[in-house]
């Protein structure tokens, strides 16, 4: 069979089922498990889609509608309870930016380390060593202890360190909550940048004005399934987009 | 297999960086520094020996070498695991974070603590040569003896450990299950006492500790002591290759979806 080169995503049929804890069980009560059913909740219903090298998709959808399991299944943090996912490529997923740093470390040594858990090899950690450095603007914090961060400088190098791992997909999730004014600009142009170079992206958000400012295509989820499927102008306009305030002015 | 051997080399490169952190990020700020590796038993071999050198009055010869490599292999074993029992658990933040090889987790505290095991064993050849206790160095099973010891209490350790910390995540239970009966397992080795003066028929109950065994062997290889009978031997053999396929099976089949119960 000839392999399509073309598509960077290809998710097959996927379902993912959760069994509901009301409470954690411990050992003794699975071990006697007493007559009770396990309650069974489907986060996600025979998902099929086809990404192609290049082309950038938003997925919206309320809470609860299933974006943040799909966006885990594809990045392969977990695994579907059913179907399949194949991946062209490097596939890294701007979650939780601020963690997979061990605190003892310096900010140096914590560029290595996260580095690697993203996929990297030393090697290409070395090669955009500078360049992750100079992004995240903490020269001068980068060889002191990561306990002395904030908040804010911790996603900010969280940060650098993914979009320098030269990714060939990149997920986001609801961009970015820490990190200022400028460093917001910054990073929405690194993925602007991002785009340009045919690489493929998905885009969480509830907000519209950054779902049409990356994405050409759309998918609206609900209940775990795809509602809807196309050109972002069309569906925006179709989609009843909670009304968020001020908070849309305050983003990028 | 192009797949796995990449697989493996991501995996292993990524256990490495981790070690290496571990052990630069446990011993930063501390003014011994790896010294503590060895003063820590040393300091409960002193007080133990104490106790039953001039107390209790053992009849082991040579107590306190006897005392001390028990202690040793002992602190590796349970410390680690103690530690990567909730390991997993711990993690949460790293596992939501990024689809890395799991195994690195467990792997790198462990590698970790083999290496003090390692620095303090070294030095306790050192304190050997220097006291003229020549065994090791002149008798030719030696070696390999020590060698195959180490490697069955690594294999042992990291078996049983990646069968805690995956059986953790879905059952908190566990982590306080393996704190309550280290503390008994440790009576239950022979670390401060000899199986010479103990009855024959209680040598199955040692069949069923897997770590007697190597711990013997390393005795035997540092000091010339005897070895227990080979039903031990087989006991020993049988569960420790019980613990280690089905922790790594276990392993391997739920660590893709820890994710889910964390």
């Amino acid at each position: 069979m000839e392999k399509n080169n073309d598509l960077a995503i290809e998710i097959i049929n996927v379902s993912k089922k959760y069994i509901l804890h009301h409470q954690k069980p411990t050992l003794i009560e699975n071990i006697f498990k007493l007559g009770q059913k396990e309650e069974e909740f489907w986060a996600l219903k025979n998902i099929n889609l086809e990404i192609k090298k290049g082309e950038s998709y938003g997925i919206i959808g309320e809470n609860g509608s299933g974006k943040t399991t799909l966006l885990k299944i594809i990045s392969g943090i977990t695994s579907p309870t059913s179907g399949e996912v194949k991946l062209n490529g490097r596939i890294v997923s701007l979650i939780d930016v601020n963690s997979g740093f061990n605190p003892e470390l310096t900010g140096e040594e914590n560029i290595f380390l996260n580095g690697m858990l993203l996929g990297m090899s030393k090697k290409e950690i070395n090669k955009q060593f500078n360049k992750i450095i100079k992004f995240s603007g903490l020269k001068s914090f980068i060889d002191t202890p990561f306990y002395t961060y904030s908040l804010g400088m911790k996603m900010r190098l969280g940060f650098s360190i993914a979009i320098f791992s030269n990714p060939d997909i990149l997920l986001v999730d609801e961009i970015l909550g820490a990190g200022d004014k400028k460093f917001l600009e910054k990073s929405s142009k690194a993925i602007q940048d991002f785009f340009k170079q045919r690489k493929t992206l998905i885009f969480i958000s509830h907000l519209p004005q950054l779902i049409s400012k990356f994405c050409e295509k759309t998918i609206i989820l609900e209940k775990g399934e795809i509602k809807d499927i196309g050109k972002t102008k069309k569906i925006i306009k179709s989609y009843n987009f909670p009304n968020f305030g001020q908070l849309e002015n305050l983003v990028i | 297999m192009k797949k796995f051997r990449d697989y493996f080399l991501k995996s292993w490169g990524l256990t490495m960086e981790m070690t290496r952190n571990e052990i630069k990020a446990r011993y930063k700020n501390a003014f011994f520094g790896f010294l503590w590796a060895f003063l820590n038993p040393l300091i409960q071999m002193m007080v133990i020996g104490f106790i039953f050198q001039y107390i209790i009055k053992t009849s082991i010869s040579n107590y306190f070498s006897f005392l001390f490599i028990g202690l040793l292999v002992w602190n590796f074993f349970s410390y680690s695991l103690t530690k990567v029992t909730p390991s997993i658990v711990y993690s949460r933040d790293l596992i939501h974070k990024a689809n890395f090889p799991r195994e690195a987790i467990p792997l790198s505290i462990i590698f970790s603590n083999f290496f003090n095991f390692l620095i303090a064993l070294f030095l306790f050849l050192i304190f050997l040569l220097i006291t003229q206790q020549f065994f090791i160095f002149n008798n030719f099973l030696s070696l390999p003896f020590l060698f195959l010891s180490l490697l069955w209490i690594i294999s042992l350790t990291s078996g049983l450990s990646l069968l805690c910390t995956t059986l953790n995540v879905k059952y908190r239970d566990i982590n306080f299950f393996i704190q309550a009966l280290v503390i008994l397992w440790f009576y239950a080795t022979p670390i401060i006492y000899s199986l010479n003066i103990l009855p024959k028929w209680s040598l199955v109950f040692y069949a069923l500790n897997p770590i007697v065994y190597p711990l013997e062997m390393l005795r035997f290889s540092l000091l010339g002591i005897s070895f227990p009978s080979i039903v031990v031997f087989y006991g020993n053999i049988t569960i420790t290759l019980i613990l280690i396929i089905s922790g790594f099976f276990i392993f391997k089949k739920e660590n893709k979806t820890f994710c889910d119960w964390l």
